[in-house]
């Protein structure tokens, strides 16, 4: 107990600082030895212990004299002189700023000796030799400030407040001190040793984490707002731990991924970066400050990614080429998170999936005019699956990617090998594949399937820039469905029918509709003349000429109608009762013209081709096609044998007929009729385009409230007009701008050329819908 | 003859006829055809006369500088309205000052765009026969040689590399002489200053608000200078 302080004179500065600057040493250096002595257990460790005990009382006891002390210190002169305000004021002042300088020094010269202590440590022993002192020192401190918290509350706070630079309270005083006398000599040195442990984790050693977390939190403690104290700054840790670590790390990674690149491939290497990039992400988690998250990622990228990137980019063609989804994917998610890091890959992208298209295209054509159209539309639809379905796994879908597969697709499907020398081909092929699939007796069996198929078809539709000559091609052949009672089903047309319609609007199918109700109509008709006929005709009556009766009956109903035959489209049956060995007659399926030539052979067993052919009266590119026919199949036999129909020839009746089946389909389509019929359709779209926008009617007006300017375009065809208008709700407009808004409409049905849209423009200002005014604007004239 | 008042009545447009809207009605009645079947028009004959008398020659530019002072409805015909109210624009107030004015057209007709254009723009209406909207081709093709020579007061619409005013005609010809609508009409005059701003086309682009058939004349332009002269690159 000799130890214990007495309380100093009031106003003894000298002895009052002695007997502080005892507690102060006891404190700072024995108040952790003293926690820690307590777990000590042996022998020796009992007097210490006994020592320390009473150490800790003394300790206790000095807290309560100690803030006495520093109490009395501060207000002792104010006492003494209260007489004269002024100057005690500033005496009692003069005293505090004295304390207060004086526990500068003293930490001053504590540092002094931890800075000398440190200086035999190195790299892990003296991050620990650090954190032990570090801990020291800040635990100290805590106790110390509450010691002076008078000081604090008194004159620390009366200079603070009067603007005073460099003064703070006693806790922050420490850590300003740890600073500038310690922590000034030796960051550098323990950065050293931090970074050392951070690459040896890097290379794939077991290192202390905490021990780097420690270091992290104490040079954020030592983060001091010049203005405000209490307000905690990252400068400190930012300058002295971060700019040294994010430049350690681009080092680190600079070597690595140049060295790891010339040793292994890309693909190795963009797994190495990926991993790299994770693990980086999980060590501001384990021990590094949040702050330094952007950073860490954005160097890590720079290093790992931007720097590499020509090169990853090169590989992108190699990894299409050999469809590496995965590695491609990887490659997407490297270059996704660098800025315009994905731009050239879609332009390849664009171009291989093209190239692919042409290719597959290519394919389809070397195998002469003859393909089948599914094999044409399969061919393009594998190309869109495959890469959609890159687009997909691999790019995450992007908008941009879909943007370039779809640039692509619409450029090989447009323009290939296929369709040289026209865009309509495509659309032509599709329809016939169309049809092929809703005809019946096609393959497809199941409903779903056709469904799925159906759907196949609108993903290439999409891509058809001429959709009006899809439309066109598929009228003609849902008529002949339609006429024929040739459709699947009635649910696949309508699917179909919606689907054209959903894609292009109502103005679309409306055509496509109304067949269905004419065919309606066609079936009341029809039953209406069985009626007709029942009770008008007897047997002799029906022999004659059928259509000349349809006809008779046909204007009775309805007066002043023209009524069109459509010979080709009409076919029959004919039983023929003179072959000799068949047990059953044969039936013969058999077009208009083919009954015709046939019903000849009733009269006479042998007849020459231009008997026939006044007969007929049919010219021979209708006429040499079906005796073809009906000599391959056996029902007619030439002479000169095998000689092909011409003026030379004669034919005769084959009573030995023989077939598997008794119902004969001899009513297939003739090439040269199929390939005529294409060149007519394509020869009315032609003029269908001529036609287009033209003005039938003077424009309706929009709301009279805003009388604007209101451009009525029509679409035209053959059969019906005044399909599409278009109103802009504007008084005026651009020249340009309106030629633009055009196109826009019209391309959804094909690519509409300039001249013919200003041609129409021209026609309005002519019929005074629209007139020009100054700076080529126009406006509607209401 | 008191200008301040001449001014003040022009200006407010007092109501109560001032002098020279006075002397103006006077000159228009003495050249009236029937003052009975038709009090307020001068028919061609009388309107022959009046141009006569100003010394005006019907093949020249001013006239129909004239014709759209006076807001003449067709050609050679008057209304008193029009004519009253054209000419008391000018301040004359005797028939040699009418001639004074009509040399005064004559003078500024190729300096004066704005006038020119007026003029020029007028034309169409006034030459279109009775009913039709466009403009006969052989009579555009004979007002284009009026307006666009010198010859009788009109702008030359002619270069040293281009005779663009023969070509013009000829490529209409070549097209069918097609009825030239009032777009065509006034769009061609606008046409031929540009060109004569810079005959290398810069100012024209294929997707521009030109007419179909001037876009067509710019293709064949190019292509006669290519064949024609070797100065031309285009």
């Amino acid at each position: 107990m000799a130890a214990m302080p007495q309380t100093p004179h009031k106003d003894d500065l000298p002895e009052t600082w002695s007997f502080l600057e005892a507690g102060i040493d006891n404190v700072m250096m024995k108040l952790e030895e003293g926690v820690d002595m307590k777990h000590v257990s042996d022998s020796n460790a009992l007097i210490q212990n006994e020592a320390t005990g009473s150490h800790l009382n003394v300790l206790k006891l000095t807290s309560v004299f100690f803030t006495y002390a520093v109490h009395n210190f501060c207000t002792s002169q104010k006492a003494v002189t209260s007489s004269q305000g002024l100057q005690a004021h500033r005496g009692a002042h003069l005293l505090g700023e004295e304390l207060y300088k004086l526990l500068g020094e003293y930490l001053s010269r504590h540092l002094a000796v931890v800075y000398k202590e440190s200086q035999s440590h190195a790299e892990e022993a003296l991050l620990a030799f650090y954190i032990r002192e570090w801990s020291r020192y800040t635990t100290a401190a805590k106790y110390i400030n509450h010691l002076f918290s008078y000081l604090n509350r008194h004159w620390v706070k009366r200079e603070i407040d009067e603007g005073k630079k460099n003064v703070y309270d006693v806790y922050t005083l420490h850590l300003v001190k740890w600073k500038e006398d310690f922590f000034e000599h030796v960051h550098e040195k323990v950065m050293d040793a931090v970074l050392n442990l951070i690459e040896k984790q890097r290379n794939g050693e077991t290192i202390e984490q905490s021990q780097i977390k420690s270091i992290v939190d104490s040079f954020v403690s030592l983060g001091l707002d010049e203005n405000d104290s209490k307000k905690p700054t990252l400068e400190v840790y930012r300058t002295y731990f971060q700019t040294p670590f994010i430049a350690a790390t681009k080092q680190y990674y600079e070597n690595e991924s140049r060295q790891f690149v010339a040793e292994n491939s890309v693909v190795e290497y963009m797994k190495k970066a990926e991993a790299r990039l994770a693990e980086e992400k999980d060590r501001v988690g384990l021990y590094l400050h949040p702050d330094v998250t952007k950073l860490l990622t954005e160097t890590c990228l720079d290093v790992l990614v931007t720097a590499h990137s020509n090169l990853l980019r090169d590989e992108f063609q190699i990894l299409l080429d050999n469809e590496r989804q995965e590695d491609l994917a990887r490659m997407y998610r490297l270059l996704s998170r660098i800025k315009e890091g994905l731009d050239p890959l879609r332009a390849t992208f664009e171009n291989h999936v093209r190239r692919a298209g042409l290719a597959a295209v290519e394919k389809v054509a070397s195998e002469g005019d003859n393909f089948e159209p599914k094999l044409y539309v399969d061919a393009l639809l594998q190309v869109h699956t495959r890469y959609q379905n890159l687009v997909d796994e691999a790019f995450n879908g992007e908008s941009e990617f879909v943007r370039s597969l779809d640039n692509a697709c619409r450029e090989f499907v447009n323009r290939n090998r296929i369709c040289k020398t026209t865009t309509t081909r495509s659309p032509e092929l599709l329809a016939k594949y169309t049809d092929g699939l809703l005809k019946k007796g096609s393959k497809a069996a199941e409903e779903s399937e056709l469904e799925e198929m159906l759907t196949q078809i609108m993903t290439v539709f999409k891509y058809i820039e001429d959709k009006d000559v899809f439309q066109k091609f598929y009228s003609k052949m849902l008529a002949k469905r339609l006429v024929h009672v040739s459709s699947v089903s009635d649910d696949a047309e309508t699917s179909m029918i919606s689907k054209l319609k959903e894609a292009c609007g109502f103005e679309y199918t409306n055509k496509l509709q109304r067949m269905f109700q004419d065919i309606q109509l066609s079936k009341d008709l029809n039953s209406n003349y069985k009626d007709h006929q029942e009770k008008t005709y007897d047997d002799d009556e029906r022999k004659k000429m059928t259509c000349e009766r349809f006809q008779q009956f046909y204007f009775g109903k309805h007066n002043g109608r023209k009524l069109t035959w459509l010979w080709q489209l009409c076919k029959g049956e004919v039983k023929a009762n003179y072959i000799k060995n068949a047990k059953l007659p044969y039936t013969f399926q058999v077009s208009t013209y083919q009954m015709g030539i046939l019903l000849l052979f009733n009269e006479t067993d042998t007849m020459g081709y231009s008997d026939i052919q006044k007969a007929t009266a049919l010219g021979p590119e209708v006429l040499d096609p079906n005796l073809s026919i009906l000599l391959k199949a056996k029902v007619l036999l030439a002479s000169p044998e095998g000689a092909k129909p011409d003026p030379s020839t004669t034919f005769s009746l084959n009573y030995n007929f023989k077939n598997k089946k008794i119902k004969v389909n001899l009513n297939i389509q003739i090439k040269s009729e199929q390939k005529q019929e294409s060149d007519d359709t394509h020869k009315t779209i032609e003029e269908d385009r001529k036609l287009l926008l033209q003005v039938r009617a003077k424009p309706p007006l929009p709301d009279p409230l805003h009388a604007s300017l209101c451009i009525v375009l029509f679409f035209t065809n053959a059969h019906q007009s005044a399909i599409v208008r278009v109103m802009k709700s504007r008084k005026k407009m651009k020249h340009v701008q309106l030629v633009q808004e055009v196109i826009q409409i019209v391309k959804s049905r094909f690519p509409p050329k300039i001249p013919d849209i200003k041609k129409n423009i021209e026609a309005l200002m002519e019929k005074d819908y629209i007139e020009r005014l100054d700076g080529d604007e126009i406006a509607y004239i209401a | 003859w008191n200008l301040e008042r001449a001014v003040d009545a022009f200006f407010n447009s007092s109501p109560g006829p001032s002098k020279s809207t006075k002397f103006l009605n006077e000159v228009f009645d003495s050249y009236r055809d029937d003052a009975e079947e038709t009090p307020d028009g001068i028919g061609i004959d009388g309107a022959m006369r009046f141009l006569g008398d100003i010394e005006v020659q019907l093949d020249e530019v001013a006239c129909l500088a004239i014709f759209e002072m006076c807001k003449c409805p067709s050609m050679g015909e008057f209304t008193r309205e029009g004519f009253v109210d054209g000419w008391k624009s000018t301040e004359c107030d005797a028939k040699p000052k009418m001639a004074q004015h009509v040399q005064y057209l004559r003078s500024n007709i190729p300096k004066d765009p704005e006038l020119f254009r007026r003029v020029y723009r007028f034309t169409f209406p006034l030459s279109r026969m009775q009913g039709q909207r466009n403009l006969q081709f052989e009579i555009a093709s004979e007002q284009w040689n009026l307006l666009f020579t010198a010859d009788r007061g009109g702008v030359p619409w002619n270069t040293a590399t281009t005779p663009w005013l023969d070509w013009w005609i000829e490529f209409l010809e070549g097209r069918g002489k097609k009825p030239v609508n009032k777009d065509l009409w006034e769009q061609t005059e606008v046409f031929m200053r540009k060109s004569l701003d810079d005959e290398n086309f810069g100012w024209w682009s294929a997707d521009g608000a030109w007419p179909g058939a001037l876009d067509d004349f710019v293709g064949y332009v190019k292509g006669k200078r290519g064949h024609g002269s070797e100065m031309e690159v285009e």
